[in-house]
């Protein structure tokens, strides 16, 4: 086709994803490609690095920004920061949707969800992440297929 | 005695500094490591909990990772689930006891509980190395074509992973997509076309075969518009635009570099960039999503401008986040849609007011991509129009590109000059040294330019002295051609003429600069040199300019005190030998003014 499209090298749909706050503690982190080359400390840093870039943005920009050779896409819901690092290809408005609906899911679940309950109940906030994404793709968006299998497993603990 | 994870996150909390929580973290990780040495270990599972968020706060936490293998192994499902959290977290593909893990999860790929599998997946799907992708690879397979929907969706994206791991195996499940793309269950199709995508970006040579399918896909697209409202899929009123995304973008890959396919797909996707509501962020993804396929196929030109239209009613969204899209896409494909882009030029010439930088930015990338011979005037006037009020990041890109762009479309040199300086009256300090170098270059080519470009310099000087480049090429023009300045300058379809300017008020400017404590020592020697080659052009004044000079003789500054005596030297040369001495510069040759230029006359 003319222009962009290519489709050569593969792509994760999402590289990571992390809930951050403005102190820039990290609140849950998920990578999903090739993370070998950096320690937990390294991460850590570079979370709140990223944070900090996002924070350094005004109200009237727009939500995306570069970070050490990512795209980053972030959005702000309450107290945490929701931050996505895609590759340059992705689309951006996509990912925001992904974004919104990831939020609103962990808001049926724990209803109203805050950063406090993401906070005591990490393991549950991974278990929602993982019915929605398997290695940076996208594997389910529908909240009734996605919380069921917790709610179930839930009440069966 | 190893606390709860709740009473470990607040004890944290408490912390007030870093070595405080450094601390609480050791103690804790000891304790827990010690308990870790207890075979029967009844904490395991709070352990490794407490271990997921030690690692979230940076610490690091190998000597738990064997411990996730146990929980794996156990039968318990609350432990395995962390086990295998742990397992995701802790571990990475590269991690040497990953391996041990390979027979939990074959037992546990077979297993009875559905969410017991669907956790192995979950896991090879995240970290599988290529060993354990090739060993399991079997099992996947088979779980491709289970029962069950929530199994197989999983199963999918498993195989995505393991045919990246093992691009060897790709042809082996090439076929296993057809049947996956008439399931019911759109998790599953959206990790079929997920793993399709996959494929083609491995293989691009499996992308004629699965062209095959794009008629399936064209249903499946048509339905999910079509369709009324569907509440299980529903988001802001579309019937799931996450796999109508998907399905686009797989058009996309199919009908690149195939006309009739592209044909074949032009009649839904303009449906969908006719009938999406982009009140919503969920219908803006689809609409871009299907831009960016209308884009990236063969499609015709009615087509494309449908795209680039839609990308213009972007521009005018209040969402800058769609603003911003819009403009990177635009910029993507300028060069060949090139017409119907230039339709929404006065859009993104708006842009470049915009509140956010990063969409002047980008306006600004697109303005100079629209830049030709027919518009460069009237754009080029709109950007200098933005120079004098743009913050200093953005002037820099602004003057950089406006000089770049006058450089290779400028219908005149005249027009060339003219810009160049007014953007180094407006924004002189961040003209860049190869724009400054070339512009007394062309100057010195054209009589007629010598003329006008000196009238234009001395007023822009005259008026303010502030940058430094736009005095130095003023005053370097000043001394060159200073003779001129004693006539009007002739009319010219571009500028009215210029009434001549007395000797005394040129040099009443020199003099300010010389005796200014703000002007830099280049500008002083520059204005020094002006002085010396005026008092050759107009000997009737040498007496006065000399005195100017002669009043530097005795400056603090080395070079200024240097030349002001050597200059007064030379002036009491005869006439004749100043004048040579002094002589204007030669023309320069063809080949050195159109590197100048950029090509221009």
């Amino acid at each position: 086709g003319r222009g962009e499209v290519g489709g050569q090298s593969p792509e994760e749909m999402i590289k990571f994803l992390i809930l951050v706050n403005k102190q820039g503690q990290t609140r849950l982190a998920r990578y999903y490609e090739d993370r070998s080359g950096m320690s937990a400390e390294e991460r850590s840093t570079q979370e709140a690095d990223i944070v900090r870039k996002c924070l350094m943005r005004g109200e009237q920009q727009c939500s995306f920004l570069e970070f050490m050779g990512h795209k980053v896409i972030y959005r702000r819901y309450a107290s945490l920061f929701f931050i996505v690092g895609v590759d340059d290809d992705e689309n951006e408005i996509g990912v925001l949707e992904f974004i919104h609906c990831l939020v609103e899911t962990l808001d049926k679940h724990f209803e109203n969800v805050c950063e406090l309950d993401i906070m005591s109940q990490l393991e549950k906030a991974h278990f929602v992440v993982d019915e929605m994404l398997i290695n940076g793709f996208i594997v389910e968006t529908n909240k009734t297929n996605i919380l069921e299998p917790i709610r179930f497993l839930d009440k069966a603990t | 005695m190893s606390m709860r994870l709740r009473e470990l996150i607040r004890a944290v909390r408490a912390c007030k500094t870093a070595a405080e929580e450094r601390d609480t973290v050791a103690k804790e990780c000891a304790a827990v490591r010690t308990a870790f040495k207890d075979e029967e270990n009844p904490y395991r599972h709070r352990n490794v909990a407490k271990l997921l968020f030690i690692h979230m706060l940076g610490y690091p936490t190998h000597f738990g990772q064997m411990e996730c293998l146990k929980l794996i192994a156990g039968h318990s499902f609350p432990e395995k689930r962390i086990g295998y959290l742990g397992l995701m977290l802790l571990l990475d593909e590269d991690t040497e006891v990953l391996m041990l893990v390979t027979n939990s999860l074959k037992q546990d790929l077979n297993h009875s509980n559905q969410f017991v599998a669907g956790q192995a997946l979950c896991a090879i799907g995240d970290i599988g190395s290529p060993d354990i992708c090739r060993d399991l690879a079997g099992e996947v397979v088979k779980l491709v074509s289970n029962g069950n929907g929530y199994i197989r969706k999983k199963a999918c994206l498993c195989l995505v992973r393991t045919i990246r791991k093992c691009p060897d195996m790709i042809e082996n499940y090439v076929d296993k997509v057809a049947s996956l793309l008439t399931d019911r269950s759109h998790g599953v199709l959206v990790g079929a076309l997920t793993l399709l995508i996959e494929m083609c970006g491995a293989v691009p040579s499996l992308i004629p075969a699965f062209r095959k399918l794009s008629p399936q896909l064209i249903r499946m697209l048509k339905n999910l518009v079509l369709s009324g409202y569907a509440p299980e899929h529903d988001v802001s009123g579309l019937t799931d635009p996450f796999l109508q995304c998907k399905i686009l973008h797989t058009l996309r890959l199919l009908g690149a570099g195939d006309r009739e396919l592209s044909e074949g797909m032009s009649d839904i996707l303009a449906q969908v960039a006719t009938n999406t509501e982009s009140s919503k962020n969920a219908g803006v993804a689809v609409l871009y999503e299907c831009v960016r396929t209308i884009l990236g196929i063969e499609a015709d030109s009615g087509l494309r401008v449908l795209g680039i239209n839609t990308l213009g009613k972007f521009l005018l969204n209040r969402d800058n986040n769609i603003r911003y899209v819009s403009l990177n896409t635009l910029t993507k494909v300028a060069p060949g849609d090139f017409k119907s882009i230039q339709r929404h030029r006065g859009t993104i010439v708006d842009c470049l007011r915009d509140p956010d930088v990063s969409i002047r930015r980008r306006a600004l990338d697109l303005v100079s991509l629209l830049v030709n011979d027919q518009n460069v005037r009237p754009l080029v006037k709109e950007l200098l129009g933005y120079l004098g009020t743009a913050d200093a990041d953005f002037k820099e890109d602004l003057t950089s590109k406006i000089c770049r762009v006058v450089a290779k479309h400028s219908p005149s040199r005249r027009f060339q000059a003219n810009t160049i300086i007014q953007v180094l009256a407006d924004a002189g300090e961040c003209v860049q040294d190869d724009v400054l170098a070339s512009l007394p270059t062309f100057i010195a080519a054209d009589n007629l330019l010598q003329s006008h470009c000196v009238h234009a310099l001395f007023r822009a000087v005259e008026k303010s002295q502030s940058k430094q480049s736009l005095c130095q090429t003023a005053v370097w023009c000043i001394g060159e051609y200073g003779e001129h300045l004693a006539h009007a300058s002739t009319a010219h379809e571009d500028d009215a003429s210029q009434e001549a300017v007395p000797i005394a008020r040129v040099t009443g400017v020199l003099k300010g600069l010389m005796e200014s404590s703000l002007q830099p020592m280049t500008v002083k020697i520059y204005t020094l040199t002006a002085l010396l080659k005026l008092a050759s052009r107009y000997p009737s004044h040498k007496a006065q300019i000399g005195a100017i000079v002669e009043r530097h003789q005795s400056s603090i500054v080395v070079e200024v005190q240097q030349r002001a005596c050597e200059y007064s030297m030379l002036m009491q040369l005869e006439q004749g030998f100043l004048k040579e001495l002094v002589d204007h510069m030669p023309t320069p040759d063809d080949e050195a003014l159109q590197e100048a230029t950029g090509g221009v006359g």
